[in-house]
């Protein structure tokens, strides 16, 4: 089964809180296996899934190891999905990892791959924001690049760029999906680009969330939004996002 | 175009039909001489026939094409010429002066009904289901419009909702303008207009009434189309697109009338217990007639939502003001100088139907003085031009008008037996039911089956007996005098705080109820303390059948006047439109809106949320379009309501837009069950309860009547001030190029535009050329589009809108660089996108399902 990776050329824009929530989401309505793995030094998704601050665990010490990954698994009960958190390092040693990685990049995407090929297991993998060497050494493995783009103005230069193949370009168009995030009614500019993008993105858009009062809430109270506000436009928009990202995955097998 | 070519080439016409109307005529005659024949048949004799001609009916009933309806039609008509000559031969009695006058305005009046009803089968014998045709790909041929508003004492409320939505149609701004045309010289509509960007004309005085209004705005405009909605009819925004197709398409084509669609109740829904189980009193003419007439190339102009050709008004001096019907005459003189007309049968505009009786039977008497001083001064039979079918068509629109007296005749013919002891017909019970059974089956069946879902039988006469007593005079005046009578305006929008019967409205009715009721009373004293004779007692129980059957549908046309409590000002408009509701504190909850206005709307909650709303609140109801700002007025269990806030006249237009502007908004005008005569019967025969009714707070008879604001003032200003000197103002229409420019471009030109900037001079292959054209079908991916020069992509605009570049270079898209005025922008749909409604733009949430917007291959 597939490896999805959220990523963005940009930070800010929502990426954890969407790999968060995706992951949920297909753990919850497509009772899949799913697991979310953190690539991010800021070491945020668990806590989108209602991880333990205090927590420190993470694959990142052991990056060599591949049998102690399974000592910083968590698995949140109320969502069913399975983090594999970053662990909280100091800059330092976080650069000292990425070295490691980049010297042997089969260290990371070979796990991760090895975990996506068993069957009836998703794994939803969140990136930190712009090139990283983590994001790197994945990269030409992903069977889904989910870009998540905030609705402005910065976004239609970054999605310029991603459609020219400036960025990104290991992945193939066919695996490439959007997402447009905190996307704003209430502007009209937020009207604006996102019409325009979502035209120019044509099919490749997988889903449009509003900006929400309730996500900010939800991560707040450490719940997926769908959890925490079912009914809200978000949740909505959520939903219907992996809904489109497991549609797409069964087309892939 | 000839109209066999019309029948041939434009319309899916089954061939047959074309040469089945000289057979129509061929067959009746025959069949007419069989009746007179039969007419020497013994009365067993005869009522086999009468139960044979049943059978027919059933049998021929169960095929369901047209041209079975056609055959029924003669069969119905061959069952009444019987009736009608059984009646003229056999029943006639003239003993006495007195008796045979009676005798004869009786046959006359039954003549007449007769006579309307030929009329009304041969205008319906293929109503015309005309679809809208596609205008040019490229707006530039697109034709100039001006769109007219004329009022004259209607509150600017109502104006500036119709004004508004008018300037918010989709069509090229530059070729369109928008012109409230005020007679009654008000200020305020003026700084309305113009802070709206609106025209504006008021002219000097205000000779001939509305068509004077207009005539004089004619000079002062020059677009090649008018369109012409009366104040408080709201266009959606697809009027335009859907109605100007025809006028490029066919350069004979005159005027297109669309639908006058109400989304109030009319004083018969309203007013009667189960007047909204039945569909409005409109719906037979608009769904049914003026179709029919279109077939015959004889669909009349009705005013308002219409649309006409400046060249062709021109030519017939303007719109006509010699008659109080100035739309009907003006239509008739086109078509007498070789105009076509066309009727397009979508609602695409909706309004405020007459909200009481006394208005709607006002109304209704300019109307019928109208027509009749069209029949009177300008006849269709007579004069030049018309092709017979038209001739017959405007004949039986102007000839229904006269139906008061007719119907005041049926009501109180059986007065003359039982009071007068004048037998009008002479017949024995046998004769009657071999002869009057049959005629009245066939009549209301065939009518029931021709009339489907727009007209319900036995409602017709409901709405006929309102207005007979008012119409009386004013049909005879205006036969003898057809120069006289002069123009009034229907007031609309209001509230009713009461319920009350309006004397004003009814009290012929009841007068005349009175004396049928006393008339029955003494029938029945003679029935019971005299020792009659067979003969007589069979006159007089069949008498009294018929003096109850009066009584009854008068009673009906008196409970129509019994007002009902009307509590909203402006009246809602039940919908199931998916919003997002967004809370103060920036929460979103996607809900849909229940009912909505122009003054707000109620939304659905989930009961979780229902802490989330406050009264007081301000909350954003978001669209798809865009956003509305309300104020939560009260929180339900299950549902909130919105008072709309606008900060700006931009903001309102967007309410109005939101509110009116879909175009399938008013799709299910004809959404009826069909008619079935029983179910009609007994939805009439139960109503009789609301003329019982009382609600919690009884309208006291006569106290505290909401007092009915006269229905033509004379010309003073409002508010009685001094006679001021009167001058035309003339205000232009401004062009708002910039709004127009954010919603045109806003689809797609800006993200790649910022692009460039912030991307500074690295090519960036978003061709703007392209996305100014905004291909419906959506512009295919640009992965491998080959990069452009930036230069090209920073003058993107086409060369004629210039201010677009400016717009967008600016590089502050977000301030509102716009005055206040909704853009006027321009959206171009082909039929085809039309006809495929998930790319219909405007229509984001409903489905048009309902509506075929498909032409014949032939035509495209």
């Amino acid at each position: 089964m597939p490896l999805i990776c959220c990523v963005s050329p940009k930070g800010g824009v929502g990426k954890t809180m969407i790999a968060a929530n995706l992951a949920a989401g297909l753990a919850k309505n497509r009772h899949l296996e799913v697991i979310a793995v953190d690539l991010d030094p800021q070491n945020m998704l668990r806590l989108h899934l209602g991880g333990d601050v205090a927590d420190g665990h993470g694959f990142v010490k052991s990056v060599g190891n591949i049998e102690s990954w399974g000592g910083a698994l968590k698995e949140d009960s109320n969502s069913g999905v399975i983090i594999l958190p970053y662990g909280q390092l100091s800059s330092g040693k976080s650069i000292k990892k990425d070295s490691v990685i980049r010297q042997k990049p089969e260290l990371l995407w070979k796990p991760l791959v090895r975990m996506a090929a068993s069957p009836g297991m998703v794994v939803v993998v969140d990136t930190p924001p712009g090139p990283s060497v983590m994001l790197q050494a994945i990269l030409p493995h992903v069977d889904l690049l989910l870009t998540v783009l905030a609705a402005d103005a910065a976004s239609a230069v970054l999605y310029s760029n991603i459609a020219t193949g400036k960025i990104y370009s290991e992945v193939r168009n066919v695996r490439r999906g959007y997402v447009l995030n905190q996307f704003d009614p209430m502007t009209r500019l937020g009207r604006i680009i996102c019409s325009g993008l979502a035209e120019k993105i044509g099919d490749s858009l997988f889903g449009i969330v509003h900006r929400d009062e309730y996500v900010g809430e939800a991560l707040a109270m450490q719940q997926p939004v769908a959890d925490y506000a079912p009914l809200s436009r978000a949740a909505i928009d959520l939903n219907n996002l992996s809904d489109r990202v497991s549609r797409y995955l069964e087309s892939l097998t | 175009m000839k109209l066999s070519d019309r029948l041939n080439s434009l319309f899916r016409v089954d061939q047959n039909v074309h040469k089945i109307v000289p057979l129509f005529i061929l067959f009746l005659s025959v069949i007419s001489f069989f009746i007179v024949t039969l007419s020497f048949l013994s009365a067993g004799g005869q009522l086999i026939v009468g139960v044979a001609g049943i059978v027919v009916f059933f049998l021929l009933n169960r095929r369901k094409d047209e041209t079975a309806t056609l055959y029924l039609k003669i069969l119905s008509l061959a069952v009444s010429s019987r009736y009608l000559l059984w009646r003229m031969i056999d029943t006639l009695v003239f003993q006495t002066t007195f008796q045979a006058v009676l005798g004869i305005i009786l046959i006359l009046a039954e003549a007449y009904a007769f006579m309307m009803l030929l009329l009304i089968y041969f205008q319906t014998v293929h109503p015309l289901e005309r679809k809208p045709a596609p205008l040019p790909d490229n707006s530039d041929d697109w034709p100039t419009v001006d769109v007219y508003i004329p009022t004259y004492n209607e509150d600017l409320s109502i104006v500036r909702v119709t004004a508004l939505a008018c300037a918010s149609m989709d069509w090229p701004p530059d070729k369109l303008n928008v012109f409230i045309l005020d007679d009654g010289h008000r200020v305020e509509f003026q700084h309305f207009a113009e802070a709206a960007g609106i025209g504006y004309i008021s002219r000097a005085d205000n000779a001939h009434a509305k068509a004077g209004n207009l005539n004089h705005a004619l000079q002062l405009t020059d677009g090649e189309l008018i369109a012409i909605f009366d104040c408080d009819h709201v266009p959606c925004r697809a009027f335009l697109q859907t109605t100007l197709g025809w006028f490029v398409a066919d350069s004979k084509i005159a005027l297109l009338q669309t639908p006058h669609h109400f989304y109030s109740p009319d004083p018969f829904q309203r007013n009667l217990a189960n007047g909204m189980r039945v569909p409005p009193e409109g719906n037979s003419f608009y769904g049914l007639l003026q179709p029919g007439n279109d077939f015959w190339n004889a669909s009349f102009f009705c005013g308002s939502c219409a649309v006409i050709r400046r060249t062709a008004l021109l030519e017939v001096g303007g719109i006509a003001t010699e008659t109080v019907t100035e739309d009907a005459h003006t239509a008739l003189k086109l078509q007498r100088r070789g105009w076509s007309t066309a009727y397009l049968s979508l609602p695409l505009a909706a309004g405020l139907a007459t909200e009481r009786l006394i208005l709607h039977i006002g109304q209704r008497m300019r109307w019928a003085r109208g027509m009749i001083q069209i029949l009177r001064t300008d006849n269709p039979f007579s004069g030049p031009g018309l092709r017979l079918p038209q001739r017959i068509c405007y004949f039986s629109a102007m000839a229904g008008f006269l139906f008061a007296i007719p119907r005041l005749v049926f009501l109180t013919s059986p007065l003359c037996f039982l009071v007068f002891n004048q037998t009008l017909i002479a017949a024995s019970p046998m004769a009657l039911c071999a002869y009057v059974i049959p005629h009245f089956f066939h009549c209301i069946c065939t009518s029931a089956r021709m009339n489907g879902s727009w007209r319900y039988s036995f409602w017709g006469e409901i709405y006929e007996t309102t207005l007979a007593t008012f119409l009386v005079r004013v049909t005879l005046v205006t036969i003898l005098f057809p120069k006289l009578g002069k123009f009034n305006v229907t007031d609309k929008g209001g509230t009713i705080k009461q319920a009350y019967l309006d004397w004003q409205a009814v009290y012929p009715n009841v007068i005349l109820s009175g004396f049928l009721f006393m008339g029955m009373l003494y029938g029945f004293y003679r029935l019971f303390m005299f020792h009659n004779s067979q003969v007589v007692f069979n006159a007089l129980w069949l008498n009294e059948v018929w003096i109850a059957i009066s009584l009854l549908t008068l009673l009906l046309a008196i409970a129509v006047g019994h007002e009902s409590r009307q509590v909203r000002g402006k009246a809602r408009i039940q919908v199931r439109l998916p919003v997002t509701l967004r809370s103060e504190g920036g929460r979103l909850l996607p809900t849909q809106i229940m009912d909505v206005s122009t003054g707000g709307c109620q939304v659905e909650i989930a009961e979780s949320t229902v802490d989330e709303w406050q009264k007081g609140q301000i909350v954003h109801v978001l669209t798809e379009e865009g956003r509305l700002k309300g104020e939560i007025v009260w929180v339900g269990k299950r549902s909130i309501g919105l008072d709309w806030r606008y900060d700006s006249l931009r903001h309102e237009a967007e309410v109005v837009r939101f509110v009116f502007g879909r175009a399938d908004a008013w799709v299910d005008w004809g959404r009826y069950p069909p008619d079935r005569p029983l179910r009609s019967l007994w939805l009439a025969l139960t109503s009789i309860t609301s003329l019982f009714r009382f609600e919690k707070n009884p309208g006291a008879v006569n106290q505290k009547l909401p007092p009915v604001k006269p229905m033509a003032p004379p010309r003073s200003l409002p508010g009685g001030k001094k006679k001021q000197e009167r001058n035309a103002v003339i205000v232009a229409p401004k062009k708002k190029a910039a709004t127009f420019c954010f919603f045109l471009l806003g689809i797609m030109l800006p993200a790649s535009s910022w692009a460039q900037q912030a991307a500074d001079a690295s090519p960036v292959p978003q061709p703007a050329a392209q996305a100014v054209a905004a291909p419906p079908a959506g512009v295919p991916p640009q992965d491998g589009e080959p990069p452009l020069p930036t230069s090209d992509a920073t003058a993107p605009a086409t060369p004629d809108q210039p201010s677009q570049t400016q717009g967008l270079t600016l590089g502050t898209p977000i301030t509102d660089a716009a005055p206040a005025m909704v853009g006027v922008h321009k959206k171009s749909w082909t039929l085809k996108e039309l006809g495929a409604g998930d790319t219909l733009m405007m229509t984001p949430f409903a489905s048009i399902q309902g509506l075929s917007f498909g032409l014949p291959k032939a035509s495209l």
